[in-house]
């Protein structure tokens, strides 16, 4: 357990798989590159566990008794969860794939599969999983500076960002040029943008 | 005998004609106590004595007869006839009866008429002449002699008209009478030669008992000696009739015992058995066919049905072969790290052998159930013939998201089965649950297939054994059961609802229970969905000596 809160912050390799096999060689596999992985017999024991603080991605068995792969994928898109999910499937589960995809899974991978692949696969879902919460993150940080303006400087900031002049935004908001530059001056410190191109990418991102 | 009696008295009667006197008492006495009846008539017919005991053969007082005609005690035509006899004698004095004694008919009072044996004397004392009749009943006689001609046609008729060869054999065996059947079969030189001898000679070849004894298990080889024979019954022995065809006799041998009750000889019958024979092997042949054809479609079905499920089977083969390939490329990449330990890797390599056998294992269940060979019965435990069955069904019950329940009778349950056969009846309406659960479009169903072996007592004795006791193994599904109007066509070949499969599903499961001597219905599920069920004899013992069942 406490190793597990160490690990935490650090990518898992999450595994659901109802077949015993399956799940003790893919750990095995995971442990040989030197891979965080927990492996979990059924959906619901994975539901029961798993932290979506943990980065790092899903191998998902498409086909198992009780939840199927599909009923734990469309459960995580509803609690917005965004770990990435590869599916394994068999040879003649390509429609259920082909879905699995469409509800927003990044890949699937067949049935025995080279390892090599199946590593890239999963590498490429963490880093993609990484950048998406940095991205999170940022998008936090910059909802959470913009909770902490006035109404009249987000008014303002959102009006510049639009493009509008000091000018054009004093007699829109019928103030002062003067008023009108210190709120921006106030706005622009607290979001801790140094120029109107910085507080614009701010802006764009979380929209 | 009557020629005497007809003498006699008229000897008497000559020298009665001297003492007169003392006689005459004697004369009465005598008549009185004779058996047979004495009747005494005058030269026209007239009756003039009537003895007691003709008073007791003819029903009629002597007070009633005297002075009538003799014709009143004679049936017609003798009665209209018997004057014109008389006038003929008195003319030309050629006797027909007197002195002869005759058997003629008479009749009683009552009409009834019945057969006498009469004998005739005449006297001539001055002129007078008397005639003398002596009559004995003889219809108790008669009677017997006519019975005993009537059983002595009977059984010839009977004798004739068998079928059974015959043959009676003194005390020393030698054959000393034969019927018609047995003289055909034998020949004539049968009669006067020792049973034994006719026995042992016609016996078949023993190259070609062999042979017979392999499809017919009674039959025996016996020698007799000639020693007396003792009695036997249904010895099944082969012989070669006359004609040189060989035929199955059963023969049966009886005592005939004398009045002193020592044996004073022996019948002994044999049955031409044959053409009985002959309908048994074809009989047999018939059955042999029949199961062949069985086996044949049973197999033909059992691929197709394991054709259907080719992909679920694929998946389940694919699961170890996927364990197999990342365990080895796992060790494959331990082995180039410095720091890994050596157990580790023996540890993942058993694991690979263990998947390995795994996938085997699935494969060999796969070409077990699909192999044809024809039926053989082994004795089996139901519940473990049924587990087997369950994984193969493991894989689709899966993919389908449906709930198996199995309920087993606590005990294990031996039958004597073909296992292959029966596993693919149970496997076939697992199947077709599967199938009905897919197909109902009720929204609120339930996914549930049960299973359940049971044991039960039998109550149909006209077709089983006082108290056979069955298993019965029933599976339940939660779809939508089957439609009234075709519940009688279920078990038809070609009959499906489905739009894919031949119909022959359920046709070739009642075929085979039915060949095991088993029953398979249908009843509709209380909870809704179908029941199918099928019961099979239970087997009483086990080979191995063990306990039986329960």
């Amino acid at each position: 357990m406490v190793a597990l809160k160490m690990n935490e912050s650090e990518p898992t390799i999450f595994i659901v798989d109802d077949d015993e096999a399956v799940r003790d060689s893919l750990m095995l596999l995971f442990q040989s590159v030197g891979m965080n992985a927990r492996a979990f017999e059924s959906g619901e024991a994975f539901l029961d566990q798993f932290s979506m603080d943990t980065p790092g991605c899903l191998v998902l068995d498409i086909r198992m008794p009780g939840m199927s792969g599909l009923e734990l994928q469309n459960k995580l898109n509803a609690m917005h969860c965004i770990l990435p999910i590869i599916f394994i499937t068999g040879h003649g589960d390509i429609p259920m794939a082909v879905k699995a995809v469409q509800s927003g899974a990044i890949d699937f991978i067949q049935k025995p599969f080279r390892d090599q692949d199946l590593l890239d696969r999963i590498n490429d879902a963490i880093r993609l999983d990484i950048t998406h919460r940095q991205e999170l993150t940022q998008t936090q940080q910059i909802k959470d500076k913009l909770a902490t303006l006035t109404k009249r400087e987000y008014e303002i900031i959102m009006l510049v960002v639009d493009g509008c002049a000091n000018k054009v935004i004093a007699s829109d908001l019928n103030l002062s040029q003067r008023t009108v530059e210190l709120h921006r001056s106030h706005a622009m410190q607290k979001m801790g943008a140094k120029s109107l191109a910085h507080i614009i990418r701010m802006i764009v991102n979380i929209n | 005998m009557t020629g005497d009696s007809v003498s006699k008295p008229s000897h008497h009667s000559n020298k009665m004609s001297k003492t007169k006197n003392s006689s005459k008492a004697q004369l009465d006495a005598l008549i009185d106590a004779a058996v047979d009846a004495i009747i005494i008539a005058d030269d026209k017919g007239c009756i003039e004595l009537f003895s007691r005991s003709a008073e007791k053969i003819f029903g009629y007082t002597q007070g009633e007869l005297i002075g009538k005609n003799l014709s009143s005690i004679m049936p017609p035509p003798y009665r209209e006839a018997h004057n014109s006899y008389m006038n003929n004698y008195s003319e030309t004095r050629q006797p027909k009866i007197i002195g002869i004694g005759r058997l003629v008919t008479a009749q009683r009072k009552d009409g009834s008429v019945f057969p006498i044996e009469l004998s005739v004397g005449e006297t001539i004392e001055s002129d007078k002449v008397q005639y003398i009749g002596i009559i004995r009943d003889v219809s108790e006689r008669v009677a017997i002699e006519r019975e005993k001609e009537r059983l002595l046609k009977k059984n010839q008729a009977i004798l004739a008209s068998i079928s059974d060869l015959i043959l009676e054999l003194d005390s020393n065996n030698n054959i000393t009478w034969a019927n018609q059947k047995a003289l055909v079969f034998f020949g004539s030189s049968l009669l006067n030669s020792p049973f034994s001898t006719i026995f042992n000679n016609t016996l078949i070849p023993d190259t070609s008992l062999a042979e017979k004894k392999k499809t017919h298990k009674n039959a025996t080889s016996i020698n007799f000696n000639d020693t007396p024979l003792t009695t036997f019954e249904n010895i099944d022995q082969w012989h070669l009739n006359q004609s040189g065809q060989e035929c199955l006799l059963d023969w049966h041998c009886q005592k005939i015992k004398s009045e002193q009750g020592n044996p004073s000889g022996m019948i002994a019958v044999a049955r031409d058995k044959t053409a009985d024979y002959k309908a048994h092997l074809n009989l047999q042949k018939a059955e042999s066919e029949a199961r062949e054809h069985r086996d044949k479609l049973a197999h033909v079905t059992r691929l197709s049905t394991l054709g259907e499920m080719a992909a679920g089977i694929a998946h389940e083969v694919n699961q170890p072969l996927t364990a197999i390939s990342t365990y080895a490329q796992a060790c494959h990449r331990l082995l180039r790290l410095s720091n890994t330990k050596t157990e580790v890797v023996i540890e993942t390599l058993q694991k690979i052998s263990h998947q390995a056998q795994r996938a085997g294992d699935i494969i060999h269940r796969m070409r077990k159930f699909v192999k044809y060979k024809s039926s053989m019965l082994e004795k089996v435990d139901v519940n473990e013939l049924i587990s087997e069955v369950l994984r193969l069904t493991d894989s689709d019950i899966d993919r389908n998201n449906i709930e198996l329940k199995h309920t087993f009778f606590e005990n294990a349950v031996f039958v004597s089965v073909d296992p292959v056969q029966i596993q693919q009846v149970v496997l076939n309406l697992i199947r077709n649950g599967i199938e009905s659960i897919n197909a109902n479009t009720e929204p609120h169903n339930t996914r549930t297939i049960n299973l359940q072996t049971s044991n039960i007592q039998t109550i149909d004795l006209q077709r089983k054994h006082l108290g056979a006791r069955e298993i019965e193994v029933s599976v339940s599904d939660s779809g939508g059961g089957v439609n009234k109007e075709t519940i009688g066509e279920l078990f038809n070949p070609f009959f499906t609802t489905k739009s894919t499969g031949l119909g022959m599903g359920l046709s070739i499961c009642q075929s085979i229970i039915t060949a095991h001597h088993g029953e398979i219905k249908y009843s509709p599920n209380p909870k809704g969905g179908a029941i199918f069920s099928f019961t099979l004899p239970i087997a009483l013992e086990l080979d191995n000596g063990g306990v039986e069942n329960e």
